[in-house]
């Protein structure tokens, strides 16, 4: 569904962005990483709000990489909600129907069902800049959903969300998607989320992947001292790949794990399995 | 306690019963009576100062009161006055805040005397400003910065106000009524807002690129919309009048070519405003815009606006106060521009050029109801404007406050 080819990207001297991947129809791929380590690059890569400098971006076969954010058609979730203040909560749900020129009736139709969808009946009156973490984060998916997107793209959806609402907005994450069978992309640091919600999971380090199964796979065999650690599986990990100095024990954010083709390779094969529903 | 009572009231009494029987009594007895009476009360007030047992309150009560004696008293010799204003102390004492007028009060009324209004009513007024803002937990050391700031404002303002203060509205009428005076105002109005029209249309384009790229030579870009705060506004007249003065090549050519006159036209004026104008706007439009976080206009881009659409329905309306206090300021500066005007357009007459001329020809009590006009009309054009700003979104703020 969405085919990152030999992305690459400088940003600035001591970090680059080095990615392919390819997320499946209707999973839900979790991509893991300390903060730093470039995922959030990635998924602004994949909704063209970041630049990049090599490679290509297709979404559905079709090559996304020189088209601007509005035309990809991706519903993108902020890290920081980024919902609009100057606008109510039915006016962010609309943004994007209003650009779409869509009649009041279509709009209110498609906002209802949006509304009923997550629940957000009790929060329509209320001014944006008092709505709660989990309250905005709710408004923002909604609004992410509204015109109907193929691809949901959600940065640290839970990460500014007091606990309970956490679990809850974790469950509703777990609902639209099965629901609503979008393909999901799920960028956290967190892998009690990546362990709640995912199909498949990818663990980023120093702006490349170093890991990428499906999650059972990558939660009881990880391919490295630093997935292991960051996993906190604690199990017997293999020894380190031919040129890794283990550099990433450091705790800087590096990788020097060469990064070869053939792995790329074999995720790919790996990935037309079909994706295990969680 | 009673004891005491009675001792303090005896004691009051054989003072001014000392003061009534002495050769040359510096005070009439009817006087003398009352300021007894009003010594009673006085004292009667200054017992709760007692009851609280604080001494250095007692001392402080004290002292303000022989403050008072010997400024209205032995230096003013105002009797009378000195009654009224120990009354009133004696009752306001025990309110700090209200202690805060009536030494505002006391130094307008009875020391700045001549200027008592203009310096009652701003200092009065930083007063009301410093104990609201101080009403939370406030570090006193920012309340002193305000205090000090606040006074130094007053300062700056005086000459205004005090020129405001001196015409009555009857003289303020009848300059009001004079063809060629309301022609200026009316002229300095009209140019200033097409000023202002014409920095708008370039400025928030610019202003909005300035905030949103980066690019090498920026700074030197950001220089250059400075630039006209930094020269002499004469030298701005001279520049203007070289370029398009009716000598030059470019003036002569637009004359004869197209029929455009500029120097010495309305078109003049407004192009010296212009020039004048545009770094305020440029400058406080760029603050604004970069207030508003790149999030927002990429979420409107991923929700399907286009660069112009994430613009209008996103950047523009919430970079809208910032934009406005920009156009404000513009139309203010245009308003008040005189140097390059006189120089490079000096007629069609603005209410600043009127004012000087007037000046020079009948001397200042000629001039000075003009310039009050002005300033009213200014002053008040400049409160609606900042008023108007309250209609627009408040989301600039509010997203601050949520970073």
């Amino acid at each position: 569904m969405i085919t990152v080819d030999g992305v690459k990207q400088n940003f600035g001297e001591s970090f680059s962005l080095d990615v392919s991947l390819e997320v499946l129809k209707k999973e839900y791929l979790v991509l893991l990483g300390p903060s730093g380590c470039g995922k959030s690059l990635l998924l602004g890569a994949i909704a063209g709000i970041v630049g990049i400098a090599e490679g290509a971006i297709a979404v559905d076969g079709r090559d996304v990489s020189d088209e601007p954010p509005e035309r990809r058609e991706i519903g993108y979730v902020f890290q920081q909600r980024a919902l609009f203040p100057h606008l109510s909560v039915i006016g962010n749900i609309e943004f994007s129907l209003r650009i779409r020129k869509l009649s009041p009736a279509q709009r209110k139709e498609r906002v209802d069902e949006l509304v009923q969808t997550l629940d957000l009946a009790p929060l329509l009156d209320r001014p944006v800049p008092t709505l709660s973490g989990g309250e905005s984060q709710k408004v923002a998916i909604a609004r992410a959903l509204a015109p109907k997107p193929q691809i949901l793209l959600l940065d640290e959806p839970l990460s500014l969300v007091d606990h309970n609402s956490r679990l809850e907005l974790q469950d509703e994450l777990k609902r639209i998607h099965q629901d609503l069978g979008i393909t999901t992309l799920h960028v956290t640091h967190n892998r009690e989320e990546a362990q709640a919600l995912a199909d498949r999971c990818a663990v980023m380090l120093g702006g490349r992947i170093v890991q990428l199964g499906k999650r059972i796979e990558v939660f009881s065999r990880p391919n490295c001292i630093f997935v292991d650690r960051f996993l906190g599986v604690g199990s017997e990990t293999p020894p380190p790949a031919p040129g890794c100095s283990e550099i990433c024990l450091a705790g800087n954010g590096q990788c020097d794990r060469p990064y070869s083709s053939e792995q790329v390779a074999s995720e790919k094969t790996q990935g037309d399995e079909p994706a295990e529903k969680a | 306690m009673i004891l005491r009572t009675i001792i303090a009231v005896l004691g009051l009494a054989a003072f001014h019963l000392v003061v009534a029987l002495m050769p040359s009594s510096p005070v009439p007895l009817a006087t003398n009576i009352v300021l007894f009476a009003a010594n009673l009360y006085v004292l009667y007030c200054a017992r709760f100062s007692v009851r609280t047992g604080s001494s250095s309150r007692v001392a402080l009560f004290a002292l303000g009161y022989f403050l008072l004696f010997v400024l209205v008293l032995v230096i003013l010799d105002r009797e009378s006055l000195f009654i009224l204003l120990i009354v009133v102390y004696a009752s306001v004492f025990h309110v700090p805040y209200l202690l805060g007028y009536f030494v505002i009060f006391v130094l307008s009324f009875v020391i700045f005397q001549p200027y008592s209004a203009e310096t009652f009513i701003p200092l009065a007024l930083v007063y009301a400003l410093i104990v609201q803002a101080g009403k939370k937990r406030t570090s006193p050391f920012v309340l002193l910065c305000l205090g000090v700031g606040l006074f130094f404002l007053v300062l700056i303002l005086f000459p205004l106000l005090h020129l405001s203060m001196l015409d009555s509205p009857r003289t303020l009428g009848q300059a009001f009524g004079r063809e060629d005076v309301r022609a200026a105002i009316w002229t300095s109005i009209a140019t200033s807002s097409v000023a202002t029209a014409i920095v708008s249309l370039f400025g928030v384009p610019l202003a909005y690129a300035l905030a949103r790229l980066r690019f090498r030579g920026q700074r030197f870009v950001e220089t250059l919309i400075d630039l006209p705060i930094l020269v002499p506004q004469s030298v701005v007249g001279v520049a203007l009048l070289t370029l398009l003065g009716p000598g030059s090549p470019l003036g002569r050519a637009l004359e004869t070519h197209f029929d455009i006159q500029i120097a010495g036209r309305f078109l003049g004026v407004v192009l010296a405003q212009v020039f004048v104008s545009s770094p305020f706007l440029i400058k406080t439009a760029m603050t604004a815009f970069e207030g508003v976080p790149q999030h927002l206009e990429d979420a409107a881009r991923t929700l399907g606006a286009n660069g112009r659409t994430a613009f209008w329905r996103v950047s523009l309306p919430l970079a809208s106060r910032g934009v406005v206090v920009g156009m404000v300021l513009a139309w203010a500066r245009s308003i008040s521009e005189f140097g390059s005007i006189i120089l490079f357009a000096s007629s069609p007459l603005t209410a600043p050029i009127l004012v000087h001329t007037e000046f020079a020809k009948a001397g200042i009590s000629e001039s000075r109801p003009i310039a009050v006009l002005l300033l009213l009309i200014c002053l008040w054009t400049f409160v609606l404007l900042q008023f108007g700003q309250s209609l627009l979104p408040k989301a600039l703020q509010r997203v601050r406050g949520l970073r």
